[in-house]
């Protein structure tokens, strides 16, 4: 009895797993962009289970389709080495709240680490209707910045906010990421020396959930490229530039994720361009060695040192010994030494480093670990934070008096030893280029 | 030796060159030429006011007469800082390319670095009164070399001479980098602009501040026939002033209408660009010494400090000098460069090389690091710097004429 209810299970999971790929297969078909990669990403979210039948789905499928289950195949196995959890859907609709107070609610349903201090003036802000159903997390903060005229940046891989002149560029969401174009450049240049060169770039932005961050990116790849006439636009291999250069440590200032996707120029009559469809290629942690710093409990009746407590603090993790060096609270930033018995300076600072302060009061900074220096055996590196004030009311009284420094209560120091690579779709309809 | 020495100079010597008054009158007869008017006014200007009594006999046209005797009254108010360009006559005798080369460097005193050069190739050349740049790009040509214009020394290499349109005025030289059409979609408008990026040098002989970044044009035409000048152009912005002054400046002559779809050719862009003098320098000379303590020097309107003069290493040293001004909008202007210092007190006077320079705009004031290179080990260090420091300013508008460049 038991030996027969066992080879049921075993022979019904599969087909359980092809009851659900089998429809979301059928989505792939879709002609709605929007339909298909929420379809990749539940293919992706069914997880490793699901896995042989995706890919027997994909070498079955042909043309896009195929690739869609290609990549929804690796998602499962990229999930599995990163520990990343899809991003759930939701749905939020409101006509009587401002663009704080919806942030806020997105805030509660989903973690997201958004500071809205920028938003929080004396001015009453107008409330802004959404109707958000089955969306991603950024889907939804797209759409709220959208309906209160809210300008999203990226800096150092946080969510700034800034009232006002939002733009409603052509935009691509696909779980975590968010891509959205910022203009083409057509340019024909007469050197004198040869033909007059004629170069075609579309300026990409790609912005992401902080919880999925990548800690390293290399350059887009478009895979298919056709305007409305019909030419392909993407350049020859043998005109490509050589990308595999690595990248040089002191040039990643967190700009990396603004990138020109260079074509072959569009026909002279045409209209727009018809598919533009890539991917980004992204590394995720995979495995990482963290230390905590935390301020030791004062003594009753001890003089309060500040954060003279943390200097000189010392943890060792595997070969690693990271040192805290200074504390400028002031200045939301702690200088850090981290040394190793098997790596050389230079080759500690190519490493990914990943923060996370924990500030008095239970707010959160965010965070940016950058190289500041490299001496005889030791990497120096500076985070930088700045408060979330995620537990700030939504409406801040107008003050001139400057805040206080904030008390730093504890510092995750993570050095990514291993990476996982990613790629991460991206694909637009119909750009008008007139 | 010496008879050698000389003979041999005789040799090297210019052929003879024609009195003075013949090619004032050559030149005045060429104003009535619409083909070489543009040459001529150019030489007379640059020949300076001696040339006057001679025009104003002539029947030349009394506003081109009126703009030659305004063009040298301006050039003479520039004293020191500009001067007529170094000229040169070649009878078309071949030569070794490396005695045409040295002849060019040595007389204009404009460094050659010549990498890998045939020297000894024997080149034809033949010219009359050309300037130091037109004469280094007739031997480009006929030589087969190439050079990119605005560094110190200017360095050639064997290949194919540069195409990019030339113009000449006096010891200026504005060569065409590059003409770019750009089309800019923001997705929310469309931007089309066409720029014409030119870079300005000139000899050593004159020491401008650099080009100012404004220009005039009077016309650019596509062989359409369509003007590129915009409707109502602003005028152009000065560019962001430089950390100190340069070989060479490129300016971008930019908002421009795009040519026509079927244009192959600018047919002619004519316009001037401001070029900056300093209205007078000052020279300042300041013993220096190892370890010295601050010494300054007081000017009108300003103070050179020497704040320190240390050995650096082995190869030189370094001098650390702050200029404090009295209005912040000369410290705001001010810049120098390379040939405005000079160490002595070791063998020849040698010119300083600029390491770094910054504003205090809090102290209106502009600090540079001038360095001096020791020639050899344990040679002693200089007793003096001295500098030139430009003060105020004097735009020059340099004009330029460029016809039938290629779009394609």
């Amino acid at each position: 009895m038991m030996t027969r209810a066992l080879l049921l299970l075993v022979f019904a999971v599969p087909v359980l797993q092809d009851d659900k790929v089998a429809p979301l297969v059928k989505e792939l078909e879709s002609t709605e962009l929007r339909r298909v990669y929420h379809a990749v990403a539940d293919l992706a979210a069914l997880g490793e289970a699901a896995l042989p039948s995706v890919e027997a789905a994909a070498r079955e499928a042909k043309g896009r389709t195929r690739e869609y289950l290609t990549l929804a195949a690796e998602e499962i196995r990229s999930a599995q080495a990163t520990g990343i959890v899809p991003p759930k859907r939701i749905s939020l609709k409101a006509a009587d709240r401002n663009v704080v107070e919806l942030l806020n609610d997105l805030r509660a349903k989903t973690g997201v680490a958004l500071s809205l201090e920028n938003l929080q003036g004396e001015e009453k802000l107008p409330d802004a209707a959404v109707d958000i159903k089955d969306c991603t997390m950024l889907e939804a903060f797209d759409a709220i910045c959208h309906a209160g005229n809210v300008t999203v940046t990226m800096e150092n891989g946080q969510f700034m906010l800034y009232q006002g002149d939002y733009q409603d560029l052509p935009r691509f969401f696909y779980s975590q990421y968010f891509f959205r174009l910022g203009n083409y450049v057509l340019m024909k240049t007469a050197t004198f020396r040869k033909p007059a060169v004629q170069s075609f770039k579309i300026q990409m932005e790609m912005l992401w959930d902080p919880a999925a961050a990548p800690c390293r990116f290399s350059p887009p790849v478009v895979v298919e490229a056709v305007d409305d006439r019909g030419k392909n636009l993407l350049i020859p291999p043998a005109k490509k530039k050589d990308v595999k250069t690595p990248p040089d440590p002191e040039d990643e200032d967190g700009q990396e994720a603004m990138s020109f996707l260079e074509l072959q120029p569009p026909t002279p009559g045409a209209q727009k361009i018809a598919v533009l469809r890539g991917f980004a290629p992204i590394s995720l942690p995979k495995t990482k060695a963290t230390v905590s710093f935390s301020e030791p409990p004062r003594k009753e009746g001890g003089p309060d040192e500040g954060h003279a407590s943390f200097e000189g603090q010392i943890r060792k993790v595997g070969d690693f010994t990271v040192k805290i060096s200074k504390v400028e609270a002031a200045m939301f930033r702690i200088g850090v030494e981290i040394s190793s018995t098997k790596m050389k300076p230079d080759e500690i600072a190519r490493l990914p480093f990943l923060a996370g302060v924990a500030l008095k009061g239970g707010d959160l900074g965010r965070t940016y670990v950058s190289l500041w220096s490299m001496k005889d055996d030791v990497a120096e590196l500076m985070v930088s934070f700045q408060p979330l004030h995620l537990k700030e009311p939504l409406i801040r009284l107008n003050e001139d008096r400057p805040a206080p420094p904030p008390v730093i209560e504890k510092l995750d120091l993570s050095i990514v030893t291993a990476v996982q690579e990613r790629r991460i779709p991206f694909e637009f309809r119909d750009l008008k280029i007139k | 030796m010496t008879i050698l020495t000389a003979v041999l100079l005789a040799l090297q010597a210019d052929p003879p060159s024609p009195p003075q008054d013949a090619r004032v009158a050559a030149y005045v007869q060429q104003l009535r030429d619409d083909a070489t008017r543009d040459r001529a006014r150019d030489r007379l200007i640059h020949i300076g006011k001696s040339v006057l009594p001679a025009l104003e006999k002539s029947e030349a046209d009394p506003a081109l007469l009126a703009s030659i005797r305004q063009e040298i009254a301006l050039n003479e108010t520039l004293s020191s800082s500009y001067g007529p360009p170094h000229t040169f006559t070649f009878d078309g005798t071949e030569e070794g390319l490396g005695v045409l080369l040295s002849r060019l460097e040595s007389e204009a005193r404009m460094p050659l670095q010549k990498n890998s050069l045939d020297l000894g190739q024997k080149i034809p050349l033949k010219l009359e009164d050309a300037t130091f740049w037109e004469s280094l790009d007739e031997l480009c040509k006929k030589a087969g070399i190439f050079y990119w214009p605005g560094t110190d020394p200017i360095y050639l290499n064997g290949g194919n001479a540069s195409l990019k349109p030339r113009a000449y005025y006096g010891p200026v030289m504005l060569v065409v980098d590059r003409m770019i059409q750009q089309r800019l979609v923001t997705f929310d408008r469309i931007n089309s602009e066409f720029l014409i990026r030119v870079m300005c040098v000139w000899e050593k002989s004159i020491s401008p501040m650099g080009p100012t970044g404004r220009y005039k044009l009077l016309r650019v035409l596509d062989d359409t026939g369509a003007s590129l000048l915009p409707e109502a152009a602003p005028a152009a912005a000065a560019k962001p002033v430089m950390p100190m002054r340069l070989a060479g400046q490129t300016i971008d002559l930019a908002g421009l209408r795009p040519p026509s779809p079927d244009a192959r050719k600018l047919t002619v862009v004519e316009g001037t660009l401001e070029l900056e003098f300093p209205a007078r320098i000052d020279e300042v000379r300041i013993e220096i010494q190892v370890d010295m303590a601050p010494a300054t020097k007081e000017l009108e309107g300003a103070t050179v400090e020497v704040r320190s003069f240390s050995p650096q290493s082995t190869w030189g040293a370094a001098a650390d000098v702050q200029i404090r001004f009295a209005d912040p909008k000369e410290a705001a202007n001010f810049r120098i460069g390379a040939s405005d210092t000079e160490f002595r007190g070791v063998g020849d006077p040698k010119q300083g090389w600029i390491g770094s320079t910054i504003r205090v705009p809090e102290k209106n004031a502009y600090n540079v690091t001038v360095h001096w290179r020791n020639p050899g080990r344990q040679q002693e260090n200089p007793k003096e710097i001295r500098l030139r420091i430009p003060r105020g300013s004097v735009i020059k508008n340099v004009p330029f004429c460029y016809r039938d460049m290629e779009l394609k």
